[in-house]
């Protein structure tokens, strides 16, 4: 028996079923469902032969290439970019060598301007090293106050 | 150009390329420099401004080279640098329209010959969006995958699957006396 085909109006799921049908992008249950259905349907059937056209038309068209004269300067081009990408990688190298440096010069002279006793706060490693020796100190206070009360009293005993 | 199985393959080139290897950069360029001019030239619509879009393209993708993250291939790195670039030139010459290769004058359907029927794509492409050019060049030209074209034009697989539904819905309109 022949199916007879049947125009139906196409709705846009249905078309963009049959576009994914055309570009091999349904799984395997979905173009098994599409391929049973394309013999009883004239509308889809028409639409699937024109995006079949359209992609015959695409694949006939002439394509662009390169010229060997273009594809020499296109390496050329790539030659110069790479040189600039080493020379700005020097460049990026150089500036962050100058900052350091100027950085560490302008600190410097901050801190020969800086007595210190003006009062202003000592960097966080000065105060590490001052609780250190303070913590020693500390260590030692008996023999110190000995030796300080005893000096003192000797001191006193002087004429 | 595909790498055979001597051949190293895109991404070791890569790698190499992005330590230091200046040969392996250039025979990465070679491998695609055919394909992508190809696109170019079918985007621009003309070889001087898709040669320029090549060479910017290349020398992008040196700069970024270090950026490659290897989620996608470097088929689809690459031609997504090259969509980048072309849309770049595109802004700059935003005002002056330039020549495309074939005229873009409608030819006459009746008396299609085979040569005629090739124009008429390229001259029905260039009236086309840019969005709808890209995405049909990149699926009918390339045969790429709808998941690779989101890749490359950094959308949703579903926006691609209606962007090439509304381009060919539109140009099937442009081509309906050459189509049965």
């Amino acid at each position: 028996m022949v199916a007879v085909p049947t125009p139906t109006k196409m709705t846009c799921d249905q078309t963009a079923q049959l576009q994914a049908y055309h570009d091999g992008e349904l799984p395997p249950d979905a173009v098994a469902a599409i391929e049973q259905h394309l013999p009883t349907c004239r509308a889809c059937s028409d639409v699937l032969a024109q995006l079949q056209a359209m992609s015959a038309a695409f694949a006939m068209s002439p394509r662009a290439h390169l010229s060997q004269i273009a594809r020499h300067r296109l390496h050329n081009e790539v030659d110069a970019a790479i040189e600039r990408g080493l020379v700005r990688f020097a460049w990026s190298l150089s500036g962050i060598a100058a900052a350091i440096l100027i950085g560490g010069s302008v600190w410097l002279l901050q801190m020969k301007e800086q007595p210190q006793s003006s009062g202003a706060a000592p960097p966080p490693w000065v105060e590490a090293v001052v609780s250190a020796r303070s913590t020693s100190d500390s260590a030692a206070t008996p023999a110190a106050q000995w030796y300080l009360v005893d000096a003192s009293s000797r001191s006193e005993e002087l004429p | 150009m595909q790498a055979t199985p001597s051949e190293p393959s895109d991404l070791e080139l890569l790698h190499r390329s992005a330590a230091g290897s200046e040969r392996a950069f250039h025979t990465l360029v070679d491998r695609h420099a055919d394909r992508l001019f190809a696109i170019a030239s079918s985007l621009t619509g003309n070889a001087a401004d898709a040669e320029d879009v090549l060479q910017e393209t290349f020398a992008g993708a040196f700069r970024g080279i270090k950026k490659f993250e290897g989620r996608a291939s470097v088929k689809t790195w690459l031609t997504r640098i090259l969509i980048l670039q072309i849309a770049k030139w595109r802004r700059d010459r935003k005002g002056k329209q330039t020549q495309p290769l074939e005229s873009a004058s409608p030819v006459t359907p009746g008396e299609a010959t085979t040569t005629e029927r090739k124009l008429d794509v390229h001259a029905a492409l260039a009236t086309l969006s840019a969005e709808h050019q890209e995405v049909l060049v990149l699926r009918e030209f390339e045969q790429l995958s709808y998941e690779e074209i989101a890749g490359v034009l950094g959308v949703p697989r579903g926006t691609v699957e209606s962007r090439l539904f509304r381009a060919r819905t539109e140009l099937r309109e442009k081509l309906r006396d050459y189509l049965p």
